[in-house]
């Protein structure tokens, strides 16, 4: 068998378990050999790079032409319709049965679990822990006054954030909201986490044009988080 | 799935690198996967751009390894692929991972994807600049892993010996863009 041969039965997955070693082998000790294999893989890798390429413009094109929706003018008559009457019986819902901004915290209200520093066996007696193993057992009191006493030591927005939401879950809204509005002048791994919270508590209080605020500004961030509830958010405020 | 060809079937069609084959399974699993990923907390945009690099990943895998899948299915295949392309994603995005999720019946599958080199970019760039004749063969034999006999068989080539020619001036001819450019 030809090198050529040898290498392209390599890359095709065509070898046995001893050929395979045998060109494992070759390549550590056979200098020439070994060009000639990287230059054979660099022809099949810029095929590969192509190919995917072509693949992946074809599979845009394709997505184009198919049909998005329905839209005969029978159906966009209909549609019309549909949505008019979903208007009118949104507006006398809203009239008479407002939602309290209680009531969509409470819809929305989920405890942020704790992703910054997991509690593990390995870690657990490590002295700055005691926080987050406060925080993942529910004792947000005890939580509360462990991250207060770190970030006297060191101002991590990290830690802020699970102080805040040690508050938040005790239900200390006003104490909450004044830390994550620290918060959300800073740019750390939890701002869009922080911005949402931000949101629901002025939810709670119906202060819809702040909460719409902290929401819009997730937008305007691309942000994945809590994409959805966003959205329903935005279109109930 | 009523498809009319069976698994076994659209595997070997998609080892034969078959482009109606590869988009009847593009169309067949594109809602179902959509529908899957929507369990987790990424954007409908990004899962259907995960989902076209997916396919493409899985067919390259038939193709130039000659796949054959023993205890699966092309479509557990081809979302175990696209699973781990979402984590990747939704890590870059530094969304927390939800790994719990409950009736998830599919597992991860990593494709072993090295970076490609600066090199192997420019190359590939420079493939479009040959004549299509060059270009099929240079590709049945380094992209499709046909051997020079597969060659004949699958071209108008009158045998072995004018494969074998007619590829090295191709290839002679690409390193010659390739050092002028």
């Amino acid at each position: 068998m030809n090198n050529e041969t040898l290498i392209q039965d390599y890359i095709a997955n065509r070898l046995s378990t001893n050929e395979r070693a045998e060109v494992e082998h070759l390549l550590e000790t056979d200098s020439d050999f070994k060009a000639e294999f990287e230059s054979h893989k660099d022809m099949a890798v810029a095929f590969k790079i192509a190919e995917a390429k072509h693949l992946k413009s074809h599979f845009q094109q394709l997505e184009n032409t198919l049909p998005k929706e329905k839209s005969n003018f029978k159906t966009v008559k209909y549609a019309a319709l549909a949505i008019a009457s979903v208007l009118v019986i949104g507006l006398c819902y809203n009239i008479f049965n407002t939602t309290s901004g209680n009531d969509l915290f409470e819809d929305h209200f989920e405890i942020s679990p704790n992703t910054y520093q997991p509690v593990t066996r390995s870690n657990n007696s490590d002295k700055d822990n005691t926080a987050f193993i406060a925080y993942e057992n529910g004792n947000y009191e005890l939580a509360e006054n462990e991250f207060e006493t770190l970030l006297e030591i060191n101002n991590n927005p990290n830690i802020r954030y699970y102080y805040a939401a040690s508050l938040l879950n005790q239900s200390k809204y006003e104490l909450a909201l004044k830390q994550f509005k620290i918060l959300n002048q800073l740019d750390f791994d939890y701002t869009d986490e922080s911005l949402w919270y931000t949101a629901l508590i002025y939810i709670r209080t119906e202060d819809y044009d702040n909460a719409k605020a902290q929401l819009k500004r997730l937008n305007s961030k691309n942000s994945v988080f809590k994409t959805k509830e966003r959205k329903v958010l935005l279109e109930k405020l | 799935m009523k498809n009319t060809l069976s698994d076994n079937d659209l595997q070997r069609q998609l080892r034969a690198d078959d482009k109606k084959a590869l988009e009847s399974v593009y169309l067949s699993y594109k809602q179902a996967f959509l529908n899957y990923a929507k369990r987790y907390d990424i954007a409908t945009s990004d899962v259907l751009d995960i989902y076209q690099d997916a396919i493409i990943a899985m067919h390259q895998n038939f193709v130039t390894s000659q796949l054959e899948l023993q205890n699966s299915t092309i479509k557990t295949y081809l979302f175990g692929i696209g699973k781990n392309k979402i984590f990747k994603t939704l890590k870059a995005q530094q969304r927390v991972i939800r790994v719990d999720v409950e009736n998830d019946n599919y597992t991860e599958i990593k494709i072993e994807e090295e970076l490609p080199t600066a090199n192997q970019h420019a190359l590939a760039k420079r493939l479009s600049e040959l004549s299509e004749t060059c270009k099929t063969v240079l590709q049945l034999f380094y992209y499709r892993n046909l051997t020079i006999e597969e060659i004949v068989d699958a071209t108008h080539y009158k045998d072995a010996n004018t494969v074998r020619s007619h590829k090295s001036r191709c290839l002679k001819h690409l390193k010659t863009l390739f050092k002028v450019n």
